[in-house]
């Protein structure tokens, strides 16, 4: 089974299995567009992990990188024309820049008083998008071209930019880049001390994070042929992206995966149903409070605690497991 | 950062997010009407086989929900009537209506995916469109994409209908119509000599293609008439605002003589309000179609009187098909229906004549049905619903003011019936 062991390996064959839903049912419109959103919040908390959770930056401001590749897509390709595909490597280009941006200042600050400044970066984005309405359409937002591909295109188109996020994720934990991140995250004098550019690398990890986000939103706005600053910009986004890293498990590679595969589908059901629309954030905080409390490690913890349980007779093992290190890629709950 | 410190940090973000009533939170559960439709709608589809589906999504939470519930129980009464009476006709079969309203919680992004799961996932054979102009506007895609016709009656900016949309009919006439009328009213007050010339006004707009429209025609008629028109302030605001004192602070600096203000109700009536406790006072005060809607007079008692509004239809028309549907409505939700009760109403009325006259259930026989159709009968000032080739409705504004009382006389246009002359200047601004 060594095979299995391998990430790379893994995703592709998943990937290749899942890309053929819409050969098998071209038709099945409904569960295209679930998939191909689904894929677009899978590559948004991947992303985030990458600076969250490989990086130990916890950012509450990604929203900004996905509004600006979600405007600039908008921008090139209903205001002036482009084919919407070929914008997709600007949007993330226009989000790296964002976070270029945003990262320098920010990542000067500790711990939490940078996540108290990403939640201010996020706000203040959404607030400067509502008021530049030539620009972003302000309030009404910019209705799009309605000749869009079709919603197989979007769904395949979704699973490779996802597989292509997870690749990326694999190849940075791998790589010397990977495992200084992981160092600055444990302690950030200590890698400073042997070497590490924390504050270059923080801003690199940021800027690819950015990009990946920023292609996503391209594609999320050519699915819907509508940009709005509220929704491209909202703060629910930035917060989402925290949620389906803690539900799956922050710092860990399938964690991500795994959260946006049950925070998404779980979103929508609780956002369509009239009776559960109003408590929509009481169920995820619930769910939130009770992974804080009692499995830290997220979804991935609870079944790398389970394995241990069914392995060792019952016998619990003390304390809550901390995010893998990269070198335990491939084995156990990585 | 420990996954404590994340996990508090991210909780008290929801909590912020709740409070705010952001995008992922919408107010409040919308109640038991959407599930009483559907009770309804099943048991009838249990009485007749042949069921026809409609869709619509509507903002029964946020901050559009009370406009959303206006336009929902407009859609049940059209649907219940048609029901009631045997079914709809379509090629000399008769089948139930089944209307199915999904809460779109006042969110773009939300509305659109519903509208699409519509199609999608229930299939239906029509859609009715959505409250208001940002929301209609986010929908509007669909249509098209999936050649099912949708008739709104809830976005009335001039720039839905400029994209193309062969699938998308509205009921509501445009703003930059709502905007032109204005103009040519205070014209005609002007030459009276009860507003002086050249007019000085201050004219803020909410910031979407809805203000856009009547920011436009009043900026257009003041370079069309130099003589009877200055803007001295212009000045746009963000949509659902709460504290709108700074924006009228410089219209209480700008000294104009008239104050206009394309606002949405909820907009209105707070913007009012501050108005009056910052004592403004102008000749002529108009919130574009906001002003003799109930919700409005009740919370700004006699403060809203005087005011005067273009509405696409009020109970004070008294022509008969307005009585009687203020009656029917009366007695169907016990309270005086507003024009967003109308025009839903009323853009149900025109999308089931529609399928009608389409005599099937194809999407694009549909739409070509709406197309060509001239539905008489209406209630909207002219007895008539048509569309121009964009979709683009050809219905008229009426205008209103508020009189003491919670009465309203019909001011505009000189020949509608009922017309009584409009109190110029305003009392208030004397």
């Amino acid at each position: 089974m060594k095979i299995l062991r391998d990430p790379y390996l893994v995703a592709i064959s998943i990937a290749v299995l899942a890309a053929l839903y819409p050969v098998v049912r071209p038709n099945d419109l409904t569960t295209l567009g679930l998939g191909f959103l689904t894929f677009v919040f899978i590559v948004q908390a991947i992303a985030w992990n990458l600076v969250g959770g490989v990086a130990g930056q916890v950012s509450f401001g990604f929203a900004a990188f996905f509004g600006t590749g979600a405007y600039v897509t908008a921008i090139l390709w209903g205001k002036n024309g482009w084919d919407p595909v070929m914008t997709l490597p600007l949007a993330g280009l226009g989000a790296m820049i964002v976070a270029l941006v945003v990262g320098l200042p920010t990542f000067r600050l500790q711990a939490q008083y940078f996540s108290i400044a990403t939640i201010g970066v996020g706000e203040a984005a959404r607030v400067i998008a509502i008021n530049l309405d030539n620009v972003t359409g302000g309030a009404s937002g910019l209705i799009l071209p309605f000749n869009v591909p079709t919603k197989s295109w979007f769904y395949w188109a979704g699973l490779i930019l996802a597989t292509f996020a997870f690749l990326v994720s694999v190849w940075i934990r791998r790589h010397r880049f990977g495992l200084a991140l992981f160092a600055l995250r444990m302690d950030q004098s200590a890698a400073e001390s042997l070497g590490v550019p924390t504050a270059i690398f923080k801003n690199i990890v940021h800027m690819i994070a950015a990009f990946l986000v920023g292609v996503s939103a391209g594609l999320y706005v050519t699915y819907l042929s509508y940009a709005h600053p509220d929704q491209v910009f909202g703060f629910d986004l930035s917060i989402g992206m925290v949620l389906m890293n803690v539900i799956g498990g922050i710092g860990t590679l399938w964690g991500p995966v795994l959260g946006a595969l049950i925070y998404f589908p779980v979103r929508q059901m609780v956002l369509a149903d009239p009776s559960l629309v109003a408590v929509n954030l009481l169920i995820f905080g619930a769910l939130l409070i009770l992974i804080v409390l009692f499995e830290p490690g997220g979804l991935l913890g609870l079944f790398a605690r389970l394995g241990l349980i069914a392995r060792s007779g019952l016998r619990m093992r003390p304390g809550p497991p901390r995010p893998s290190a990269p070198e335990a890629d491939g084995a156990g709950v990585e | 950062m420990r996954i404590q410190t994340i996990g508090a940090t991210t909780l008290a973000s929801l909590f912020v997010a709740a409070a705010c009533g952001g995008t992922a939170a919408p107010s409040s559960a919308p109640g038991a009407s959407a599930a009483t439709t559907a009770a309804q709608s099943a048991a009838a589809s249990q009485a007749a086989p042949a069921v026809i589906k409609i869709g619509a999504v509507l903002p029964l939470t946020g901050p559009f929900n009370a406009s959303g519930k206006y336009f929902q129980q407009g859609y049940d009464l059209a649907t219940k009537e048609v029901n009631d009476a045997g079914g709809l006709d379509v090629g000399g079969k008769k089948y139930q209506i089944k209307l199915s309203v999904l809460d779109d919680g006042s969110n773009g992004t939300k509305s659109r995916s519903l509208v699409e799961q519509l199609v999608t996932q229930d299939k239906v054979t029509a859609l009715l469109g959505g409250y208001d102009t940002s929301l209609v506007e986010a929908q509007q895609a669909v249509p098209d994409q999936y050649k099912i016709p949708m008739v709104e009656g809830g976005g009335a900016a001039s720039a839905i209908f400029t994209r193309g949309n062969k699938y998308l009919f509205g009921t509501l006439a445009t703003v930059d119509v709502l905007g032109s009328n204005t103009m040519d009213f205070l014209k005609y007050w002007i030459d009276k000599g009860k507003l002086p010339k050249p007019l000085t006004i201050a004219v803020v707009w909410e910031n979407t293609d809805h203000g856009k429209d009547y920011q436009g025609a009043v900026e257009k008629a003041a370079k069309d008439h130099p003589d009877y028109f200055k803007v001295v302030l212009d000045q746009s605001f963000e949509l659902n605002g709460s504290d709108f004192t700074p924006l009228l602070t410089q219209v209480k600096a700008a000294n104009a003589d008239a104050f206009l203000s394309d606002a949405h109700l909820p907009d209105f009536i707070t913007m009012h309000k501050q108005y009056l406790q910052l004592g403004l006072k102008h000749k002529f005060v108009s919130y574009g179609a906001r002003g003799p809607d109930q919700k409005g007079r009740e919370a700004l008692g006699a403060g809203a009187d005087y005011l005067v509004a273009g509405v696409w239809w009020t109970p004070a028309q008294p022509d008969k098909a307005s009585q009687d549907f203020t009656a029917k409505w009366k007695k169907a939700y016990n309270v005086t229906p507003d024009w967003f009760q109308a025009l839903s109403y009323e853009t149900a009325r025109v999308m089931y004549a529609g399928i009608s006259k389409a005599g099937s259930l194809d999407g694009t026989k549909i739409r070509d049905a709406l197309a060509g159709i001239d539905f008489t009968g209406s209630i909207l000032p002219g007895g008539h619903i048509k569309f121009d080739p964009t979709g683009k409705p050809l219905t008229k504004y009426v205008f209103t003011q508020n009189l003491p009382g919670n009465k309203v006389n019909l001011v505009w246009p000189q020949g509608v019936e009922g017309y009584k002359d409009a109190i110029m200047p305003l009392p208030m601004g004397q």
